[in-house]
């Protein structure tokens, strides 16, 4: 069982190390204002998504 | 209520993200590059000159001409207007120049410069080597560069003549 959890820990880790490798790819072909505007939806993104789970009462 | 409104504002941020990743890839001005010579027409996508700092590698024969199509396309709000300096080079000092042609494109829309290399007027006589040039198109501050290698032809050799006894 515990082996399974391990597992999967390490596939979403894998997932998300892609993710972040194809977005960095994407990035640096945008032009400043593009970057910036990433940012921001980004910063604002993630900033929700912990406030969804705030109010989850994780 | 509140917790599914944060929800929904996330997934907007997302899609935000993805929209601007397409938007920004397309908006911008992209030069595409057609190099012909002999049967091979060779297409040089924008992308090619984003990823480094390349320059695109031909060859022809001696005696055949290297037709060079160079498309610009505006992908802006705005119009774009520039002049398309074409030269030839070898090591640094300049062969040729090929000419410039100014182009003014409305936005969303697309120009073409074309030019043609003989290789017969860079070498006169037929070479026994193999020769480079590099043709180099300028556009404002951006560049282009393409290596042509010039080839000697290979003829199948001649039969000897055997003189009449």
């Amino acid at each position: 069982m515990k082996i399974e959890y391990i597992l999967f820990g390490f596939g979403i880790l894998l997932c998300l190390a892609g993710i972040g490798y194809l977005a960095a790819e994407y990035v640096k072909y945008l032009s400043e204002a593009g970057k910036l505007v990433s940012l921001l939806l980004t910063v604002g993104m993630f900033g929700f998504l912990g406030k969804y789970f705030e109010e989850l009462g994780w | 209520m509140r917790r599914n409104l944060f929800l929904y504002l996330t997934l907007a941020c997302f899609f935000g993200l993805i929209a601007i990743f397409v938007v920004d890839g397309y908006l911008g001005v992209y030069d595409t590059l057609y190099v012909t010579s002999g049967e091979y027409e060779q297409k040089i996508e924008p992308d090619f000159w984003l990823r480094q700092d390349y320059s695109w590698s031909t060859g022809v024969n001696w005696g055949e001409k290297v037709f060079l199509q160079y498309e610009v396309a505006n992908h802006q709000f705005s119009g774009y207007s520039a002049d398309i300096e074409a030269s030839v080079w070898r090591g640094q000092e300049k062969v040729s120049d090929l000419g410039t042609q100014s182009v003014s494109i409305d936005p969303f829309a697309k120009a073409e410069a074309e030019w043609l290399v003989d290789t017969a007027e860079l070498l006169p006589n037929p070479p026994e080597q193999s020769y480079q040039y590099s043709i180099i198109i300028k556009r404002g501050e951006i560049e282009r560069k393409i290596i042509v290698s010039i080839n000697p032809i290979s003829y199948p050799p001649k039969p000897e003549i055997v003189p009449p006894r």
